[in-house]
């Protein structure tokens, strides 16, 4: 059975159509990659997979776990296992990006039925799961993303991604705006959560991501339906002939 | 103006007792008080600084200010009390030496009630606050009974912040209470003094409270408040600071409590080099509403005041920020910020701010900013995300905003004091709120 199963998603925002009908299947400890233009909907699927409002679902269905997964909460959702690493991560002044994890931490173990942390054992947690991403103490106690730079907040991501142990990690354009450097400190801490119990979901605009977080299954999405699926070698081909092969007009991708 | 009818009452109860009420030569000063008082009246909307803050609800009931209730166990109070503070405590406008505690002082220190102190207080009791145009002052001035003399002599510290409780609970009794609390640091002197305002009952009461304070020259005090009156009560005060050269004054006024509230905190800039930051926050609910007025008087060159506040009101509650500066035609270089926001929980909530900046000099720097709005919406799905249920991200997102007014607050037990008020107004939440 799949992890994730969506169903003909039709999904609205503003009463325009963004999402015409995906059928997604991800099983257990596969990553898949969503590749498109901008503009094809590929923020919109991750946020309707995470629960933000104002993205009206007109037709199909969602199971995670074989629970529907439209009918929960965004904090449900984190607590049954679903992470979304934000395209653009929100600043937050006046919280600790501790006082945050802390807090997020203790909900979804209180969620799960774990106990919860206590401020050593957090720290403790915190530390190991941060040397991963390099993050240094200092952005810890900082408030959550101010000041950050572009490299830092998305590094900041994937380090509560660490944290909160999901089985689907949704990676929204993780890659953008990193350099080299800060491209293969992220997909270095992705890869070292991969496991036959995580499953993911990386969308992005860009090939030069999948190079570092190899994908399973590559989907080519535009104008709100997958026109493509496949495997790895799905990504290197529209790296060489650009999107205008599945006629789709993109002149980042094709550049 | 003309008599208000509704001070009718208060004056005939000064008349009947007002001779027992403490202080020998204070008792031409309390005469003087009540006819003021009676001739100004209370204070209404028609007069620009109570533009946004209506009375009526007050003036309609009768508090007594003399009336005589059973004792009360202030025991019952002991949260309140600050870890580690030589505490003055007053229950229903009476010293109750029974949870006082002051430990030993340096020498020339006085720390007292004010029912004991006022004899030797006649210099600076009643100066330093100004009366004109202050009827609230006025009535208070006719009423005092009891409260804290605080006087600090030339470079001296206190180690131990002071602090002052004030309990009422007239049970079935509607008591109003008129506490003063002066403070005096002479040269070099240093202290912190904690003002506490709690109570309950169901008839309901008044808390008229007035706070003096003179900052010697060089000398420190760093003065913070917690207003955490019970919803049955009223709130009114004035905290009138009066800065000499280089003195540093720092204040910062946290308010949850009372069906109706109003905090003014006026500084005056008397020697130059002094400084003041001036904090507040209020949080809200239900039908509360609670009014911050402040008045930086700069009346000498290179003098610096930052006033920082935050509201938050939920509900359909109403919070009111005015927010004074005045730059005198001699006060150059001076250097006045203010900075006020609101945050709007509901859509029955309500916030006014106004600055009102009166500017004479020419060579002066004066920022102000004033903004209302509602909680980040895009913060509260980030931390919903991570799995913070809804309460708990409102929680945390409203924490944070007042958070910048504790900044400005000692660590420690002080802190805790203020973020304990914080943290009981977020436990009640979806109480009282209609």
């Amino acid at each position: 059975m799949s992890l994730l199963s969506v169903k003909n998603l039709h999904v609205s925002v503003d009463g325009k159509e963004i999402l015409k009908g995906i059928d997604l299947e991800i099983g257990a400890g596969e990553v898949h990659a969503i590749m498109g233009p901008n503009g094809s909907g590929k923020s919109t699927l991750s946020y309707v997979l995470s629960g933000r409002e104002g993205y009206e679902v007109t037709e199909g269905e969602v199971r995670f776990g074989g629970r529907d997964l439209l009918d929960m909460e965004p904090h449900e959702r984190a607590a049954a296992g679903v992470f979304l690493a934000l395209q653009y991560p929100v600043e937050i002044p006046g919280v600790s990006n501790l006082t945050f994890l802390k807090t997020a931490v203790n909900s979804v173990r209180k969620a799960r039925g774990q106990d919860e942390l206590d401020a050593i054992n957090f720290l403790k947690y915190a530390r190991e799961k941060g040397n991963i991403l390099e993050m240094k103490d200092e952005l810890l106690k900082r408030p959550v993303n101010v000041g950050f730079s572009g490299g830092e907040k998305k590094r900041n991501e994937i380090f509560q991604m660490a944290m909160l142990e999901p089985t689907l990690a949704i990676l929204d354009e993780t890659d953008s705006g990193l350099d080299i450097d800060a491209l293969r400190i992220v997909s270095d801490g992705v890869n070292r959560l991969r496991s036959p119990e995580r499953s993911m979901l990386v969308i992005t605009h860009y090939q030069r991501l999948l190079d570092h977080i190899v994908p399973d299954y590559v989907h080519v999405l535009a104008k709100g339906r997958f026109v493509a699926s496949g495997g790895k070698e799905l990504a290197l081909e529209l790296e060489k002939e650009g999107y205008a092969k599945f006629g789709v007009e993109d002149d980042a991708a094709a550049a | 103006m003309t008599a208000n009818d509704n001070t009718a009452p208060l004056v005939e109860s000064f008349e009947r007792g007002g001779a027992d009420l403490p202080g020998g030569w204070l008792s031409p000063v309390r005469g003087a008080a009540i006819r003021d008082f009676a001739e100004a009246g209370f204070p209404t909307p028609r007069t620009e600084s109570w533009k946004y803050t209506n009375l009526g609800r007050l003036t309609r009931k009768d508090f007594d200010p003399l009336a005589d209730v059973p004792a009360v166990d202030a025991a019952a109070w002991t949260d309140l009390f600050v870890d580690g503070c030589d505490r003055i405590v007053v229950v229903n406008g009476r010293y109750d030496a029974a949870n006082s505690v002051v430990g030993a002082l340096p020498d020339g220190v006085v720390l007292a009630p004010l029912s004991e102190a006022v004899e030797g207080a006649a210099d600076f009791l009643t100066h330093i606050a100004q009366s004109e145009d202050a009827p609230l002052v006025a009535l208070n001035t006719a009423f005092m009974r009891d409260g804290l003399v605080l006087r600090v002599p030339r470079g001296t510290v206190l180690e131990r912040p002071v602090q002052i409780v004030h309990i009422v609970d007239g049970g079935g009794t509607a008591l109003s209470v008129h506490p003063r609390t002066l403070v005096v640091a002479e040269e070099g002197a240093e202290a912190t003094v904690i003002e506490t305002f709690a109570g309950s009952g169901e008839a309901g009461y008044w808390t008229n409270a007035v706070t003096e304070i003179r900052v010697g020259a060089n000398a420190r005090i760093r003065h913070v408040k917690r207003q955490s009156e019970a919803l049955t009560g009223f709130h009114t005060a004035v905290t009138q600071a009066r800065l000499d050269r280089d003195a540093r004054y720092g204040v910062s006024a946290l308010a949850t409590g009372a069906t109706l509230s109003r905090n003014e905190i006026r500084v005056s800039f008397e020697g130059e080099g002094a400084e003041c930051e001036m904090s507040g926050a209020a949080l809200l609910r239900g039908r509360q509403h609670a009014d911050t007025t402040t008045l930086a008087d700069h009346r000498v060159p290179h003098t610096d005041c930052r006033q920082v506040f935050r509201n938050v009101a939920d509900g359909h509650a109403r919070v009111v920020f005015q927010g004074g500066v005045t730059v005198r035609q001699d006060a150059q270089k001076t250097d006045s910020s203010q900075s006020s926001r609101s945050l709007l929980l509901a859509a029955g909530a309500q916030a006014d701010a106004k600055p009102e900046l009166r500017i004479f000099a020419d060579d002066v720097k004066c920022a102000h900013g004033a903004t209302v709005g509602d909680l980040d919406r895009a913060a509260l799905f980030y931390l919903e995300s991570r799995g913070v249920p809804p309460a708990e991200a409102r929680a945390l997102l409203i924490r944070a905003f007042v958070g910048e007014v504790l900044e400005t607050v000692p660590e420690g037990a002080v802190r805790d004091h203020l973020d304990g008020a914080i943290a009981a107004w977020m436990d009640n939440d979806g109480g009282e709120n209609d």
